[in-house]
């Protein structure tokens, strides 16, 4: 009944080194006093945080930030799988940074062990694909040039009245979808709306040609390998002594 | 064991006649919510009422010949006749009754409907986008075009020949925009009416009076002759012009109905004998007067009862 009690684990000490059991006692004995014997479980919160674990976060980082360097113009509806990706990939590898991913006791499944770093490679693979998403819709996706759209003669028009929609700096596609719209040019005294169509046909090709268009629908017009920048003719048919305005609504180019 | 098959009887027959209660009851409530939901479907039908009373107040004009004119307490013309055609669906089949208000100026169309104070315009009411923005519009039941009118010995036939010349046009209508639009080499003389219009083209005052043809054909049929009012023929200005039954915004159901009815009108014979018994002039100067003047269903249905006009 003789002798001293065994300290409980938390209290243990051993060190090595010159001058290293004075510091490792003294350290341990300062920790506990500051904050009790649970401070190894917050020792081991803060060990998920650092390490092996930021690597593979700070790569997924890098190739979000390469995808969205090479985001195309277009609309986001045809790159929102990419958005999404990229953000799953992003928030997936920082749940591996946070521990989520990690076994919670040494009888955890095997499975459950090869968690994280397939987790990973899962991140970097969709991170990887955003990539060639974006690159892909850059090159071929659907290209916004609304706000590149001119027209000629577009205040007020008449019957038969000719327009011209250029379209400056075209990225290289083989459709423009157009859409136009008309209003009367003299609300107060009018209303021929209703009653107008336009034709539209690519400037020097005849065999492109769209007849009896309303306003505000859409059609579409093939380019024909054509560079740089889009002409469209357009010819209105309306009532006479009717005047229109004319606007572009939507215009993108398209493969 | 007998007291206990008959205690179980008696127990049956209470539960019956109690599931034979409860069944009644339930008959009872399906029969008042099925009454309830035909009388509820037969007042949004026939309730008595139309733009949400029972009295429906139509304004129209009373100074315009061809279209609608009072003389000697009769009247006439094509809005007249739309007015009666209407006047009987309205109180046969929708159930109120119809008063005439003939009274309204032109320039007071938008806000007699707005005050309330009328319920239907039928006045050569041109159908625009600004209008629409006010007030809902069932039409077009006409269209025409903006002319001229002067005197049977004027030499103007050309829109150069009305350069320098003293058109008139009044107060509220869209041939005023048209004319400062389009001519504006013209002199604008104002008038309170047609009347006045016409009365200074008479008296020397204006060289021409501009507005809807199917209008002036009405002042030209009243005075023909060498000394009388012809159109010029050929002479236009502006856009076509589609008259509308104007309707206070805040009905749209009723004015759907009323859509529909006025596309089997315009759609009828009766349209075109109206419109050759109010319109003889016309008639018998533009041969084409049905494809001109006729609107299809389709320009009914894209500027009736919306905001702004569908395509």
């Amino acid at each position: 009944m003789s002798g001293r009690e065994p300290r409980p684990p938390e209290q243990q000490v051993e060190a090595s080194g010159p001058g290293s059991v004075g510091i490792g006692t003294a350290g341990r004995v300062l920790l506990l006093s500051l904050v009790g014997p649970e401070w190894e479980e917050r020792a081991e919160r803060v060990q998920r945080w650092s390490g092996w674990n930021w690597p593979q976060f700070f790569l997924v980082l890098l190739l979000d930030a390469v995808a969205l360097s090479l985001a195309p113009d277009g609309p986001v509806r045809q790159i929102a799988w990419v958005y999404a990706a990229m953000a799953i990939a992003l928030v997936l590898s920082f749940c591996r940074v946070a521990g989520l991913f990690r076994p919670r006791d040494e009888g955890d499944a095997r499975g459950r062990r090869t968690l994280p770093p397939l987790v990973s490679l899962g991140c970097v693979v969709l991170a990887s694909l955003a990539i060639v998403g974006m690159n892909h819709y850059a090159e071929h996706g659907e290209a916004e040039v609304t706000g590149r759209t001119e027209i000629t003669g577009a205040a007020s028009a008449a019957d038969g009245g000719r327009l011209t929609v250029t379209v400056e700096n075209t990225p290289h596609r083989n459709h423009l979808r157009l859409s136009l719209v008309l209003t009367d040019a003299v609300p107060g005294a009018q209303s021929c709306v209703p009653a107008t169509t336009y034709d539209a046909e690519l400037a020097g090709s005849t065999d492109v040609r769209v007849e009896g268009v309303r306003s505000g629908e859409t059609f579409s017009l093939p380019l024909g390998g054509v560079r740089g920048a889009v002409r469209v003719d357009v010819v209105l048919h309306t009532d006479p002594g009717c005047r229109l305005g004319t606007a572009v609504a939507d215009a993108v180019l398209h493969d | 064991m007998g007291e206990t098959v008959t205690r179980t009887t008696a127990g049956r027959g209470a539960e019956r006649h109690r599931a034979g209660h409860r069944m009644r009851r339930r008959a009872v409530v399906a029969a008042a919510l099925a009454a309830l939901l035909a009388t509820s479907c037969a007042s949004d039908e026939h309730d008595g009422r139309f733009l949400g009373t029972r009295e429906i107040d139509v304004g129209i004009h009373k100074d315009l010949p061809g279209m609608s004119l009072l003389e000697n307490y009769t009247y006439s013309g094509f809005d007249n006749d739309l007015f009666l055609d209407l006047e009987e669906w309205l109180e046969g089949e929708e159930g109120v009754q119809v008063t005439r208000n003939a009274d309204v100026p032109s320039a007071a169309r938008i806000a007699k409907l707005q005050s309330g104070d009328a319920d239907l315009i039928i006045a050569s009411f041109s159908i625009t986008p600004d209008r629409m923005k006010e007030i809902d519009f069932v039409g077009p039941y006409l269209t025409t075009v903006q002319g001229f009118l002067v005197d049977a010995d004027s030499r103007i036939r050309t829109h150069a020949d009305l350069a320098g010349k003293r058109v008139c046009t009044w107060d509220g209508t869209t041939s005023r925009v048209a004319l400062e639009a389009e001519l504006e080499d013209t002199v604008s003389v104002g008038g309170t009416d047609a009347a006045e219009c016409v009365r200074k083209l008479r008296d020397g005052q204006a060289d021409a009076v501009s507005t809807d043809q199917v209008l002036l054909y009405g002042f030209a049929q009243l005075e023909p002759g060498e000394n009388g009012l012809r159109v010029v023929p050929g002479l236009t200005v502006g856009a076509p012009q589609h008259y509308g039954i104007g309707v206070a915004k805040g009905h749209r159901e009723d004015c759907g109905r009323l859509a529909e009815w006025l596309k089997g009108y315009v759609g009828s014979p009766e349209w075109q004998a109206n419109f050759r018994e109010a319109q003889p002039l016309l008639v018998r100067e533009n041969p084409d007067w049905i494809s001109r003047h006729k609107p299809e269903d389709e320009l009914i249905d894209a500027h009736s009862c919306v905001d702004k006009p569908k395509v």
